[in-house]
């Protein structure tokens, strides 16, 4: 039985960032170069857990880029639910808000008229600060994940009531993976339209886990510098609505051409130098020669292994002597590694590529690594694209060998 | 009706900590700090592997808990062991299981529980097809001190048992069928949770009604 090949549109998105809390904050954080990391406090990661946890103390010298709103209407400190659950609603209003008035109805039950709506969350830890720290833990507690509850109250509270839903866990190729899930459920004629939700904060629990693998820079994230020594923390929520339908009357939208997932045996924190397993990834989008991209939006983390095992595949796809130099850059300078929801981000940044026809700089890379052989738009790099940009890349790597990759393409003309 | 799918299912209990260095230890580095449930996979993967040529072209990953047990173990040990923190993700697993099996390929982590399992087996049936003729879900369990992998796997035709079904406690093959009795759109359905899915899959006996999974699908035993 061959699978029907219903196509996927990316119809409208919002997010929350370190750099505010709209896609406008966002894109001028990276057009302008604004690095959005700052030293954090202990009560601002914290949360909810008790100062005498000292267990959850944050790594001295801590620098992550965070939410600015931390704090409830009466002024307390949220938990890592509340956190979450607050900044989903932000990035869900946005995305609602760019929909076109007749496409809202397809989030209302009563208003629907039969049409069938998926949901996914995509994150690592979900609101695991809240709980993980306890003197002890139940049974119940130990067999219930820490995502799951996050999507059910989501659910509960926004009204919307899914005919699918689940929570994708792929470490940071979490979303890219729920992507290549939300494709699926259209493609399968199971959902009409799907929202992908993705977030993470940084509490204590993960802060401590990334300060023991020694992978948190001292300085600045610098992707695929000379002097990179390593990534930053940051906290994202970003919401994405996918639809088997475009209408004429959208300004812009884009199809999600393809997205592919590859799973290697080398070793749980690190890619394998070779890049084999990412290649192979990338090999599951259309084929580079009748469709190369006008650019890509790499994982880019900042730390010696990740960002020469990336380059390893994008310069023997595009090496940077190649007559069409395809620029290669990232967010995670700016906003910080956001594990789970690292790739929602780069595929709205993908996304505003191609909505402005402008792409934006690597801003703390001010030395290229000289070993690499793809084109990357370091400090210094002019940034005005030769060409329409009409098709991005997006990639990601994640612990434990999961490396995605993900084609988004412009639908329709770009209405200025 | 309509016969979607064949279902094997094998719940393969292990012992942990390990007491010997296992076989396989040569191709899992660190194989002496991977926690219960990544080490239990290794087992259970190795002798698969051994034991069996087909390969999943799909694999799911669906644990009840998450890495709860090494995110605990992580917090509880004071927060500072590498060796614990790379646990911390029910993902990671597949790295263990990538590296015993040699194999590699596309691979999603889901958690929904209490229904974790059977929301897997719904995707795995929805996925399998000529494109994708055999999908895996591995799941980890701990009951208490009792360990055991549960492996479900989904084939678009019917494949040969493991030729040490009896010895690992394999049970006769299942199928997946689609009744047709709900209408698309027809709201949100229940997915049950995986405790009765697990119990019906180990204790039904031939004549045991199906087991309804979502909109129609059901589990139907084998005769």
């Amino acid at each position: 039985m061959k699978r029907a090949d219903k196509k996927t549109y990316i119809v409208s998105y919002g997010c929350s960032s370190a750099a505010g809390n709209s896609v406008d904050h966002y894109w001028n954080a990276l057009r302008d170069g604004r690095d959005c990391s700052r030293p954090v406090s202990q009560a601002e990661v914290a949360g909810k857990i008790p100062e005498t946890e000292s267990r959850a103390e944050i790594p001295q010298g801590f620098h992550a880029c965070l939410w600015a709103e931390r704090r409830g209407t009466d002024g307390n400190v949220l938990s890592a639910s509340d956190l979450l659950h607050t900044h989903l609603f932000i990035a869900w209003k946005q995305m609602i808000d760019c929909l076109p008035e007749r496409w809202k109805r397809r989030l209302d039950p009563s208003l629907a008229n039969g049409r069938r709506l998926g949901i996914i969350l995509c994150s690592t830890k979900g609101e695991i600060d809240d709980w993980i720290w306890k003197p002890s833990l139940t049974e119940e507690e130990l067999n219930r994940d820490p995502i799951t509850p996050v999507l059910d109250r989501f659910i509960t509270e926004s009204g919307i009531t899914p005919c699918l839903r689940t929570t994708v866990c792929n470490a940071c190729a979490s979303s890219l993976s729920g992507l290549f899930l939300a494709k699926l459920w259209i493609s399968q004629g199971r959902a009409d339209d799907v929202v992908l939700l993705a977030a993470d904060r940084v509490g204590p629990f993960v802060s401590r886990g990334f300060d023991s693998l020694k992978v948190l820079t001292g300085s600045q994230v610098r992707p695929f510098s000379i002097d990179r020594d390593g990534l930053r923390l940051g906290e994202a929520a970003a919401s994405i609505f996918l639809s088997a339908e475009a209408e004429r009357d959208l300004p812009i939208a884009w199809e999600l051409e393809a997205v592919g997932l590859d799973a290697e045996g080398y070793s749980a924190t690190r890619p394998s130098a070779s890049g084999e397993s990412l290649r192979r990834a990338c090999l599951k989008l259309p084929m580079i020669a009748e469709n190369p991209p006008d650019f890509v939006i790499a994982h880019g983390t900042g730390t010696q292994l990740n960002d020469s095992a990336e380059d390893r595949v994008f310069a023997g796809f595009f090496d940077r002597s190649a007559p069409k130099k395809v620029p290669v850059t990232g967010t995670k300078w700016a906003i910080g590694h956001t594990l789970g929801a690292s790739g929602a981000m780069d595929l709205i940044a993908a996304c505003e590529v191609i909505r402005r026809q402008e792409v934006f700089r690597l801003a703390t890379t001010e030395t290229v690594d000289p070993g690499f052989g793809a084109h990357y738009l370091g400090r210094f790099a002019e940034t005005s694209l030769p060409f329409e940009a009409k098709r991005g890349w997006i990639t990601s790597l994640g612990f434990g060998g999961i490396h995605a990759a993900a084609s988004v393409v412009r639908m329709q003309a770009v209405q200025r | 009706m309509k016969r979607l799918a064949y279902l094997d299912f094998e719940r393969f209990p292990f012992d942990f900590p390990a007491v010997t260095k296992p076989v396989w230890s040569g191709k899992v580095d660190r194989w002496y700090q991977l926690d219960a449930m990544a080490y239990g996979l290794a087992q259970a993967c190795f002798q698969w592997r051994q034991m069996e040529a087909e390969r999943p072209s799909f694999l799911l990953l669906a644990s009840r808990g998450a890495s709860n047990d090494a995110d605990r173990a992580f917090a509880e040990s004071g927060a500072a062991s590498p060796a614990k923190f790379v646990h911390t993700l029910p993902s990671v697993r597949s790295s263990t299981v990538c590296q015993v099996m040699d194999w590699h390929g596309p691979m999603l982590c889901l958690q929904e529980d209490p229904s974790t399992l059977c929301t897997a087996l719904i995707e795995a049936v929805k996925m399998v097809s000529e494109d994708v003729p055999v999908v895996w879900i591995l799941s980890t369990w701990r009951e208490g001190s009792v360990f055991s992998v549960v492996r479900l796997i989904l084939r678009k035709k019917g494949g040969q048992l493991p030729i040490f079904a009896a010895k690992f406690g394999s049970c006769p093959p299942f199928f997946v069928q689609d009744d047709r009795l709900h209408s698309p759109g027809a709201g949100i359905q229940c997915i049950p949770q995986d405790v009765p899915l697990l119990t019906w899959l180990e204790n039904s006996s031939q004549n045991a009604a199906p087991f309804t999974l979502f909109q129609g699908l059901k589990l139907v035993r084998s005769i």
